[in-house]
């Protein structure tokens, strides 16, 4: 070990009282041990002398309002944790709604069959203009027909942007049997609703 | 000499609300969280971030104080571990070269010295244990200049004091060594 080395064990009390005996043995009989040792202690007085710095005592004067000054920011802008984890929670959920909500409509693909009466009038009317004749309207089991009926209705009413009496008044000429009122039509009243039809774009 | 029961009578008086019991505490405490973050980080900017933390910490954390150990080695305990933090996050931000303007303001916050002995002090100071690893300087910082025992550091640290000794010894080695080759020191 080196010579330093031992000071530095000696100087902060690291020996054992056997080891210390020996240097302190040596201390008395070597002038050079005696004068390295003088020479750490100078240096670590000179190490604690640095310490005794001064700085602007305006500085600690403001440590507390400038703490307070913190607290009262983090305060205002914290969000407890209960009230994150709520708003998490929640965020999570609209999410979620906002996801089936705006479920987007997987039409069959051209050529294959719509179910249509699985269809809200909206989404029906989309698949026609997405796909028109492309598309085979599978019917309806009879359990299901009523439903298909109203969106049907629904959007028949919506391309002739009729109200509910007309589709009132539509309902009691289909009760009245379409193929009677044709038979009855003579060929200019024919020609009048045709154009009529062409012109609300019915197809 | 730290008064321990006159510490706990102030924790205790501000867990049941004495927001001046904090303050008082405060201004026991502050030049030596100040002067330990100082020495630990080798810049006022960085040490006055560290006192706002710890601040911070304490305030929130006294509550939790188990009044089984003193609170100044709780206070040196957290600052010691957020001047580290403190030191780490300048690592990163001077690899990521984003630290040009905190040089800057390191530089004119040092304004705060009182004299140029002082600045010309603490340059020396810094230059020496600046070279240290960061966890021999605490270890040597706590030892040289707050007289504490290795039975507090090892509190602080929770290092075993064979291992601070151990510590302490490589850092004044390091030490003697920048003192051989710069006899100035």
């Amino acid at each position: 070990m080196k010579t330093i080395d031992k000071i530095i064990l000696y100087i902060d009390g690291q020996m054992d009282p056997n080891e210390k005996l020996l240097f302190e043995e040596k201390l008395k009989n070597s002038a050079q041990l005696r004068k390295e040792l003088e020479k750490y202690k100078n240096f670590l007085n000179e190490l604690k002398n640095l310490n005794e710095v001064k700085i602007d005592e305006n500085y600690f004067i403001r440590t507390v309002p400038n703490f307070r000054e913190t607290l009262k920011k983090k305060n205002q802008s914290k969000f407890s944790p209960e009230f994150a984890l709520g708003l998490s929670a929640l965020a999570a959920v609209l999410i979620v709604l906002i996801l089936v909500i705006n479920k987007p409509v997987v039409f069959n693909k051209p050529g294959t069959s719509l179910l249509t009466w699985q269809l809200t009038p909206n989404e029906l009317s989309e698949a026609i203009k997405m796909y028109g004749n492309q598309i085979n309207i599978e019917y309806p089991p009879q359990s299901e027909s009523a439903h298909y009926d109203s969106v049907l209705d629904t959007l028949i009413l919506n391309e002739l942007n009729g109200t509910d009496e007309s589709k009132n008044y539509i309902q009691s000429y289909v009760n009245i049997g379409l193929n009677n009122i044709i038979q009855n039509m003579n060929g200019k009243e024919a020609d009048r609703i045709y154009k009529e039809l062409l012109n609300k774009r019915i197809y | 000499m730290i008064d321990t029961q006159e510490d706990f009578e102030l924790v205790r008086s501000f867990i049941n609300g004495n927001e001046n019991a904090f303050n008082k505490l405060v201004h026991k405490y502050q030049q030596k969280i100040y002067w330990h973050a100082r020495k630990m980080t080798g810049n006022h900017l960085d040490a006055d971030e560290v006192v706002q933390e710890v601040l911070l910490v304490l305030y929130n954390k006294l509550k939790d104080f188990k009044f089984q150990s003193s609170l100044y080695t709780w206070i040196y305990k957290i600052t010691s571990t957020r001047s580290i933090n403190q030191i780490n996050k300048r690592k990163v931000r001077r690899f990521f070269s984003i630290d040009d303007n905190i040089k800057k303001n390191i530089r004119s916050s040092e304004n705060i010295i009182e004299n140029l002995e002082t600045k010309e002090k603490l340059e020396k100071l810094d230059k020496i244990i600046q070279k240290l690893p960061a966890r021999q300087r605490e270890i040597f910082l706590l030892r040289n200049y707050e007289g504490l025992s290795y039975k507090d550091i090892a509190n602080i640290t929770g290092k075993t004091i064979g291992g601070l000794k151990a510590n302490y010894f490589h850092a004044m080695q390091k030490i003697t060594e920048m003192m051989k080759k710069n006899e100035d020191y």
